[in-house]
């Protein structure tokens, strides 16, 4: 048999359900399980749901005793000193049935009491608002590197109570109810954080983010319409996704290598600041925009994004990629630039482009047209078919 | 004697294996005993407790994913994924075992995780009786015990 420490970092992998189910075979499996770090349940399907004709109280008896087992579990990992690294806890279930408001709160005080290192916690929603609040004390939990909170309201600590996430390295948001203020300083309270993840979330309008040295990656996914404004300037970013469902109308990102944007039908219209830093830009277009408009599309962003190295496009199911080489010396001398920018624009610093699979796109002679037309020192284009223009 | 950038790894039942150095020191213990003692560098390391079976089976690992490490055009993350899966399938229940108790010794973290979700994805879902037969693993518990024991988290049954 295994040691101890061996079968602990297997159940590591495992949902409690089946840890309960070794932990019964015998007795060092059973005490791997008593003193086991990690407790995910997963992903809810263990509490049941009321059926029709079901009677409701059945139903309510049998949350409320799981409810009791989660609950029984970390406090006995509390009071053996066991502590507990990651927990995972789904709950979705009716609230006409069960107000749980206390006992997220005995549970959350418990786990920060057993020194919490990851914590995902996710809650139902009440006809798509959050209805729970986080208790205080998790906004001042420094042993949580990773958080993931589902269905909350986010609230400010009352009484002034203060917010430090002073190890948090990951910080993700699913369909959480959070102002502008709140958002942006609770992000800021993580001097740690690496990764933020904010999905379906609503009640702000503006992500901001002023120096955070560590943070590399960023994403939103699908939050409210009237989140249009991202300004960030976190000098070590790497990667910035934004797939929204209103308008952006402020993007303001300094030094970010790589940039992701859904980009909205209205890109013209919008007043994009022009992203000189990025070098890296994927795109994936709205539905709307088909093969015909790739050129549209690309002047638009090049336009936006003038100092490109690789440009990635998302057009009918296939990954099109163009590659730029820029004339790295400028002299001032020669040709004026066309725009009133302090720096040349690519028309006048592009020397080679490359594309890659655009073997279906139709017209690749208009595509060739306006290279050659606006890019006043190109050197070459390559992969494109040969025609005749 | 291994020439410069080899190291010599001798398994416990005399097994001597010559390696390229970056994929010995994808074990931690090796590469911390590699670090403090220059003589290690030079003469013979000897891995206790692992057998020259088991030994190349963790050569056979580490090689693969040191050179995935340093050239990522040859061996890609898919090529690599596919290597681990065909890795871990071939491996009979004595030597998973004996891999997990090694690549735990030798601290070869990637491994050791990769095992470990092996077993794990062997117990998910399973009833008791089947995660005993399939592990071969013996009841101790006295009948007493036994009922205590089942009587806990009727829930997850």
């Amino acid at each position: 048999m295994l040691p101890e420490p061996i079968l602990q970092h297997i159940l590591s992998f495992v949902e409690v359900k089946d840890a309960i189910r070794t932990s019964v075979l015998s007795k060092i499996l059973n005490n791997a399980f008593a003193t086991l770090q990690c407790l995910n349940f997963g992903d809810g399907s263990i509490f049941p749901v009321a059926k029709r004709n079901e009677n409701e109280k059945v139903v309510f008896l049998k949350i409320s005793e799981l409810l009791n087992a989660v609950e029984s579990m970390i406090l006995r990992r509390q009071e053996q000193n066991v502590g507990v690294q990651r927990f995972c806890l789904r709950l979705s279930h009716s609230f006409k049935l069960l107000d749980l408001t206390s006992y997220i709160a005995r549970l959350m005080k418990a786990l920060i009491a057993c020194n919490i290192k990851k914590l995902v916690f996710k809650v139902g929603t009440y006809h798509c608002r959050p209805w729970y609040t986080l208790p205080e004390a998790l906004y001042a939990c420094n042993s949580l590197s990773t958080l993931e909170l589902g269905g909350f309201k986010l609230e400010w600590p009352p009484n002034g109570g203060t917010i430090k996430l002073s190890s948090l390295r990951e910080l993700r948001l699913y369909k959480a109810h959070v102002d502008d203020q709140l958002l942006e300083h609770l992000i800021m309270s993580c001097p740690e954080l690496e990764f933020l993840r904010v999905d379906y979330c609503f009640g702000f309008y503006c992500l901001q983010i002023l120096g955070l040295l560590k943070l590399k990656e960023i994403s939103t996914y699908n939050c409210c319409e009237e989140f249009n404004k991202i300004k960030i300037q976190a000098p070590n970013l790497e990667y910035l996704s934004h797939h929204g469902l209103g308008r952006l109308s402020v993007v303001d990102v300094t030094s970010c290598r790589s940039l992701r944007l859904f980009l909205p039908k209205e890109l013209r219209e919008n007043l994009w600041p022009p992203l000189y830093d990025i070098k890296h830009l994927t795109v994936i277009p709205y539905d709307g925009v088909n093969k015909s408009m790739v050129l549209d599309l690309l002047d638009s962003l090049l336009w936006m994004a003038p100092c490109l190295d690789t440009l990635s496009l998302f057009l009918s199911c296939h990954d099109k990629t163009i590659k730029f080489t820029h004339e790295t010396s400028v002299s001032d001398e020669g040709v004026p630039c066309c725009t009133s920018v302090p720096f040349k624009c690519w028309r006048h610093t592009l020397k080679k482009v490359k594309f890659e699979n655009f073997e279906d796109v139709e017209d690749q002679w208009k595509l060739k047209n306006y290279f050659v037309g606006n890019a006043k020192v190109l050197e070459s284009i390559d992969g494109l078919t040969e025609c005749d223009t | 004697m291994a020439s410069k950038g080899n190291l010599t790894l001798k398994s416990c039942n005399g097994k001597e294996f010559i390696v390229e150095e970056k994929v010995a020191v994808m074990s931690t213990t090796i590469k911390n005993m590699v670090d403090v003692d220059d003589s290690f560098a030079q003469g013979v390391i000897p891995i206790i407790g692992v057998d020259g079976k088991i030994l190349a089976k963790l050569i056979e690992y580490c090689k693969e994913h040191a050179e995935a490490d340093e050239d990522e055009e040859v061996k890609s993350e898919e090529y690599l994924k596919k290597f681990d899966e065909k890795f871990v399938d071939e491996l009979n229940l004595n030597d998973l075992y004996d891999l997990l108790k090694a690549s735990n010794y030798l601290e070869i973290t990637k491994l050791l995780n990769l095992l470990c979700q092996k077993v794990a994805s062997m117990i998910k879902g399973k009833k008791p009786e089947e995660i005993r037969r399939i592990f071969n693993i013996k009841n101790d518990f006295t009948p007493e015990e036994e009922e205590e024991i089942n009587r806990q988290n009727p829930w997850a049954f």
